[in-house]
C-alpha cells in the first residue's frame, strides 16, 4: 500500500498512518491496509456504513482495540513513528496528543463521579497543574465548549445533564490537554437534530480556531459535506475513494460513494421513496476475490469479480479504487 | 437541561428523606412480623414450654408453678402483648437455667460476638476487594481461575470445620480457646480473636469477591472506562476510581445482607473456640430449652440484622449520587 | 419462546459436559454421593455402630481404611452412613422448600394484588431471620433431632426460594405468549400449568441445587452443635464434633467428615452455577 496517498494534502502531515490492517482473532481481517493523513487545522471525514471498519481504524490509532482484535501498520505522529501492532506504545499519545469524542455521551461518563473530578483526572494525568489551576481550567474549558453555567455543571453528576451537555463535557475533556488530533466517532448520532448542529458547530470551531486536526467518523455524508475539507470513503475494510469533499460530492468516481451520495440527495429532497443501497457489507473474514463491492454494484461487469481494483490517482488529485471509475464519473 | 440541576437539590433532598422514611416504615413492619414469629415459634408448638424446660422428671407442681410464673395460663394475645411491651422496654424476661435477666446475659455476650463479626468483616474485605481487582484486571488468567476455585471452596467449607483446621494448623502459635478481655492486654485480647475471625470471614470473603469481581468485569466493559482509557488515564486509577467505585455499590448491599450470616456463623465458630459470645449462649439455651433466653437471643439477632440492612440501604443511597440526587417526578 | 427457556436448560447442560471437564467431574462426584446415600447400608465394610473398645483410635489399616474412632468403630463405615444421613436431610430440605417456594412464588407472582402483598410481607419477615438463627429458634421448640432439623431448615429456605421464584414468575408474566393467553381468556390454572410452570423449571433446578448445598451446610452446623442428627446415628456434622475431641491425636476423624461435606457442597454449588449459566447464558462469569 505505498500508492502516492494523496495529492490533496500538501506539505508535512501531522498524522500519517500507513498500512493500517486489523484482524479479528479467529474470524479474519477486518481492515485491509488503510492509509490516512491529516494536517493540523483540517477536518477529514471517514465515511461508510456500519461494519465497514471505520471505527476499528480509528480505535487502532489510539491502541484501544477490544481484546482479540489486533492491528498492524505504522503511525507517524508529528514526526515520531509508532508501531500500531504494539498498542501500549501508543499510551503516551492518548489524552495528551490524541483525544477522542465518543459516540454515546450518555454512557461515556463515569456515573458516580462529578464532572470536575472527571475532567481533573485527565489533566492530572497529563498536565503539571496545581489543584487551583486545575479547578480554574475546568471552568475555562466548560465555558469554551459553550456550557452556560460552568460552575454548577462542574459540580454536577452526569445523570443531571442532558445528552447535548454531556457531549459538550466530553469535548471539554478531549481538549483539556490541548491535543493536536481529535478523533470524533459519530459524535452526534445519539443527539437531537438541533443539538447535533450545535455540537458540530463547536467541533468545527475548534478546528478553525485552535488548529486541531480532526478525524470525523460518520455514516452521514451531509455532516461531511458541511464541515470537512477532505473525505475518505470506506467500504469493507478499505478506502475506496478519497478526495476533496467538493470533488467527491460533485463527481464521485466510485459506485459506492455515488450510492451514498444518492441516498443523501434523496433524503434532502424528500423523495417519496428513500434511495438505499441494496444488500449489506460483507462480513468480516469473508473471502472475496476481485472488488469487495462488486456484489452490490450496478456497474459491476465480469472483470470486477476477478480483479481487485487498486487505489489510483484521479485527474483532480483524488484517489479511487474502481476498475470502471472513469466511465462512472462521466455519467 | 440546566433547569434540572437548579431545581434538583431541594426537591431531591425532600425525596431522599421520603425514601428513608419509607424504608424505615417497611423495616418496622418486618420487625413487627418478626416479633410475632419469634413469639409464636415457642408458643404454638405442642407441649408445655414449662414442662420442656424442666424435663420429664419434674414434679407436676413445679411445672404448674413455672407455667404460672411465665404467664402461660393467659390468652395468647395477652401473652404476646405483655411480652412485646416488656421487650420494647428492654425487659426480655429471666433465663430459666441461669435465672439472670435475659437482657443482661445477652448484653455481656453481644459485645464479644460483635467484635468477632466485625473483625471477620474487616478480614474479608481486606482480602476480597484487592483479590477481586486482580482477578477482574487479568480476567481468565491463572490467578483469576485459581481464585474462583478458592472462592467456591470458601463458600462450601463449613466455617466451624475451617475453624478446626485452623486450630490444627496454628494451635502452637495462637490461642485457640476462650476469650480474653481487653483488660488482659491488647495482644492477648486480639490474639484470641484472630482465628475465629478468619474462620468466620472466609466464606464472607468468598461472596464479596464473587460479587465484586462480576461488578468490576461489567464496569470495565462500560463506555466510560473506554473514555478514560482513550484519555490516557492510568489503568490502576481506572480500576480504582472508575470500575471499583461503580462495582462496589452493589457489593455494599451484599455485605449488608451477609451481616446476618456472620452473626449466624459466629454461633458455630464461638462453639469451636469456646468463646463466651451470644451465639454460644443461644445454642446452650436451645439445648436446655430455656425459651425466654432463646426468644430474647433470636429477637436481638433479628433486630440487629434488620437494622443493619436498613442502615446499609440508607448509606447506599447516600453514596450513590443517582439515588441521592434524583428527584422523583 | 414458550419452550426456549426450559429447552435451553436441557440442551445447554449436556453439550457443556463434553467441553467442560470440571463439570463432568462434578457430575460424577455428585453421582457417587447419591449412590453412597442410597446404598450406604450395603456398602459399609462393617457395622458402623459395632464398638471395639480394645481397638479405639487406631490409624488407617487394611481392615479399617480410615482407622477407628474413640469407640473402636470403623470410621469409613460411619463416614458412608454419615454421608447418607446428611444427603437425605439436604435432599428432603431442598425438595420440600423448592416445592413450598414454588407454590408461594406462583400464587404471589401470578395472582398479584392483596394476596401477593400479604405473602411478600411474610416472606420479608422470613428473610429477616438468618437461616441458622431461625433454625435454632424452631429446634428449641421442636426439640433436637433429624426431623426437627429438616423442618427448621425447610422453613428457613422457603422464603429464599419463594422470593427467587416470584420474581421469575413476574418476569414470565410479561412475556408475550402468557399475556396473549391471559387476554384470550384461558383459565389461569391452565396458563400456570401449560406456560408458566414449564418455563420455571430452569430456575427451579438452579434454586433446588443451591438450597441442597446450603442445607448440607446447615445440617452440618446444627448437628455439630448437637441439635441436628443425634448420635449414635452418624452425620457429617456430628462426626466432626465427635472427632474434634481427638483432633490432635487423630486429625483424620475431623478432617475426613469435613472434607466429605466440603466436597459435595462445592460440587453442588458448581453444578448450580453451571445450570444457571445454561439457563441464562448472558450473566458474567
Amino acid at each position: 500500500m505505498s500508492a502516492p496517498t494523496n495529492a490533496v494534502l500538501d506539505g508535512a502531515a501531522l498524522v500519517d498512518a500507513t498500512g493500517v490492517a486489523i484482524t479479528v482473532d479467529g474470524v479474519g481481517p477486518a481492515v485491509h491496509g488503510v492509509d490516512l493523513r491529516l494536517a493540523a487545522g483540517e477536518m477529514v471525514g471517514l465515511v461508510g456504513e456500519s461494519g465497514c471498519g471505520k471505527s476499528l481504524t480509528a480505535f487502532s490509532l489510539l491502541g484501544l482495540l477490544p481484546a482479540g482484535v489486533r492491528a498492524a501498520g505504522e503511525l507517524r505522529f508529528a514526526g515520531t513513528a509508532y508501531d500500531l501492532a504494539a498498542p501500549d506504545t501508543l499510551r503516551p499519545l492518548r489524552g495528551r496528543d490524541v483525544a477522542m469524542v465518543s459516540q454515546d455521551p450518555l454512557t461515556a461518563l463515569n456515573p458516580v463521579s462529578r464532572i470536575d473530578h472527571q475532567l481533573g483526572d485527565v489533566m492530572r494525568t497529563h498536565l503539571d497543574l496545581s489543584r487551583a489551576q486545575r479547578r480554574a481550567r475546568v471552568l475555562e474549558l466548560l465555558e469554551r465548549v459553550g456550557i452556560p453555567s460552568p460552575r454548577r455543571v462542574a459540580r454536577a453528576y452526569p445523570f443531571e445533564l442532558s445528552g447535548g451537555m454531556r457531549q459538550r463535557v466530553l469535548i471539554a475533556m478531549a481538549i483539556s490537554c490541548r491535543p493536536r488530533l481529535l478523533i470524533a466517532d459519530e459524535p452526534t448520532t445519539a443527539l437531537d437534530t438541533t443539538v447535533q448542529a450545535q455540537i458540530m458547530e463547536l467541533l468545527g470551531g475548534l478546528v478553525r480556531d485552535e488548529g486541531l486536526a480532526m478525524l470525523l467518523i460518520t455514516h452521514d455524508l451531509g455532516l461531511v459535506a458541511q464541515h470537512c475539507s477532505r473525505v475518505c470513503v470506506m467500504y469493507a475494510g478499505e478506502i475506496v475513494e478519497h478526495g476533496a469533499v467538493r470533488a467527491v460530492l460533485d463527481r464521485p468516481r466510485h459506485p459506492y460513494a455515488r450510492a451514498l451520495i444518492e441516498c443523501l440527495a434523496s433524503r434532502d429532497t424528500g423523495v417519496a421513496r428513500l434511495a438505499t443501497i441494496e444488500g449489506t457489507v460483507p462480513p468480516v473474514g469473508a473471502a472475496i476475490e476481485g472488488c469487495r463491492f462488486a456484489a452490490r454494484c450496478h456497474y459491476a461487469d465480469h472483470r470486477c469479480s476477478v480483479t481487485r481494483p487498486r487505489l489510483t490517482a484521479t485527474g483532480d488529485g483524488g484517489l479511487v479504487a474502481c476498475l470502471r471509475s472513469e466511465e462512472i464519473a462521466d455519467e | 437541561m440546566l433547569v434540572r440541576v437548579v431545581a434538583g437539590s431541594a426537591r431531591a433532598w425532600r425525596s431522599f428523606a421520603w425514601q428513608i422514611a419509607t424504608k424505615t416504615a417497611q423495616t418496622l413492619i418486618v420487625l413487627l412480623g418478626a416479633t410475632i414469629a419469634v413469639f409464636l415459634m415457642v408458643h404454638v408448638v405442642p407441649g408445655d414450654p414449662a414442662r420442656a424446660a424442666l424435663g420429664a422428671q419434674a414434679s407436676p407442681q413445679a411445672v404448674a408453678e413455672l407455667h404460672k410464673q411465665l404467664g402461660l395460663d393467659r390468652p395468647l394475645v395477652v401473652q404476646y402483648w405483655n411480652w412485646l411491651d416488656q421487650a420494647v422496654h428492654g425487659n426480655l424476661g429471666r433465663s430459666i437455667m441461669l435465672t439472670d435477666p435475659v437482657s443482661t446475659l445477652l448484653g455481656q455476650r453481644l459485645i464479644v460476638t460483635a467484635q468477632i463479626a466485625a473483625l471477620a468483616l474487616v478480614v474479608s474485605l481486606v482480602v476480597a476487594i484487592p483479590a477481586s481487582l486482580v482477578s477482574a484486571r487479568w480476567r481468565g488468567a491463572f490467578a483469576d481461575r485459581s481464585a474462583r476455585v478458592v472462592v467456591l471452596a470458601g463458600i462450601a467449607i463449613p466455617s466451624f470445620w475451617l475453624a478446626l483446621l485452623l486450630i490444627l494448623a496454628f494451635h502452637s502459635v495462637l490461642p485457640v480457646y476462650g476469650y480474653a478481655p481487653l483488660s488482659a492486654g491488647v495482644w492477648a485480647h486480639f490474639s484470641h480473636l484472630i482465628l475465629p475471625a478468619v474462620a468466620l470471614g472466609a466464606g464472607h470473603a468468598a461472596l464479596v469477591f464473587e460479587i465484586n469481581r462480576i461488578g468490576l468485569i461489567e464496569a470495565i466493559q462500560e463506555e466510560y472506562v473506554r473514555t478514560a482509557r482513550a484519555h490516557g488515564i492510568p489503568e490502576w486509577r481506572i480500576l480504582l476510581r472508575y470500575a471499583l467505585r461503580n462495582a462496589f455499590l452493589p457489593t455494599i448491599t451484599v455485605i449488608g445482607v451477609q451481616v446476618g450470616y456472620l452473626l449466624g456463623g459466629a454461633m458455630l465458630v464461638e462453639t469451636v473456640f469456646a468463646i463466651p459470645g451470644m451465639g454460644r449462649l443461644l445454642i446452650t439455651a436451645v439445648t436446655a430449652r430455656d425459651y425466654p433466653l432463646v426468644q430474647g437471643g433470636v429477637l436481638v439477632t433479628v433486630v440487629i440484622f434488620v437494622v443493619v440492612n436498613l442502615l446499609v440501604d440508607v448509606s447506599y443511597s447516600l453514596i450513590d449520587p443517582r439515588v441521592r440526587r434524583r428527584s422523583r417526578g | 419462546m414458550a419452550d426456549t427457556l426450559t429447552a435451553g436448560t436441557r440442551r445447554g447442560l449436556l453439550p457443556r459436559i463434553r467441553t467442560d471437564r470440571v463439570l463432568a467431574v462434578a457430575l460424577v462426584v455428585a453421582a457417587c454421593y447419591v449412590v453412597v446415600a442410597l446404598a450406604a447400608p450395603v456398602l459399609t465394610p462393617e457395622d458402623p455402630n459395632a464398638q471395639h473398645l480394645l481397638a479405639t483410635l487406631q490409624g488407617p489399616s487394611g481392615a479399617h481404611l480410615l482407622g477407628t474412632d474413640e469407640y473402636g468403630r470403623d470410621e469409613l463405615s460411619r463416614l458412608l452412613l454419615g454421608v447418607r444421613s446428611s444427603m437425605l436431610v439436604g435432599a428432603i430440605v431442598a425438595l420440600i422448600s423448592s416445592v413450598g417456594g414454588l407454590i408461594v412464588g406462583l400464587v404471589s407472582g401470578y395472582l398479584r394484588g392483596p394476596v401477593d402483598v400479604v405473602l411478600s410481607r411474610i416472606v420479608d419477615v422470613g428473610l429477616a431471620f438468618p437461616t441458622l438463627v431461625l433454625s435454632l429458634a424452631l429446634i428449641s421448640a421442636l426439640g433436637p433431632g433429624a426431623r426437627s432439623t429438616v423442618i427448621a431448615l425447610t422453613l428457613g429456605f422457603i422464603p429464599f426460594s419463594a422470593r427467587v421464584l416470584r420474581s421469575a414468575v413476574l418476569r414470565l408474566r410479561q412475556e408475550g405468549f402468557i399475556e396473549s393467553a391471559r387476554v384470550t381468556g384461558v383459565h389461569p390454572g391452565r396458563i400456570v400449568l401449560r406456560h408458566v410452570l414449564p418455563n420455571l423449571l430452569g430456575t427451579l433446578a438452579v434454586q433446588t441445587t443451591m438450597v441442597f448445598a446450603y442445607a448440607l451446610l446447615g445440617e452440618a452446623g446444627l448437628s455439630y452443635v448437637g441439635l441436628g442428627v443425634q448420635p449414635p446415628t452418624p452425620s457429617l456434622g456430628n462426626m466432626i464434633a465427635a472427632g474434634q475431641v481427638h483432633a490432635l491425636q487423630a486429625p483424620r476423624l475431623t478432617v475426613a467428615p469435613g472434607l466429605a461435606a466440603a466436597i459435595i457442597i462445592m460440587t453442588l454449588l458448581f453444578i448450580g452455577d453451571a445450570l444457571r449459566d445454561a439457563a441464562d447464558p448472558l450473566t458474567v462469569r
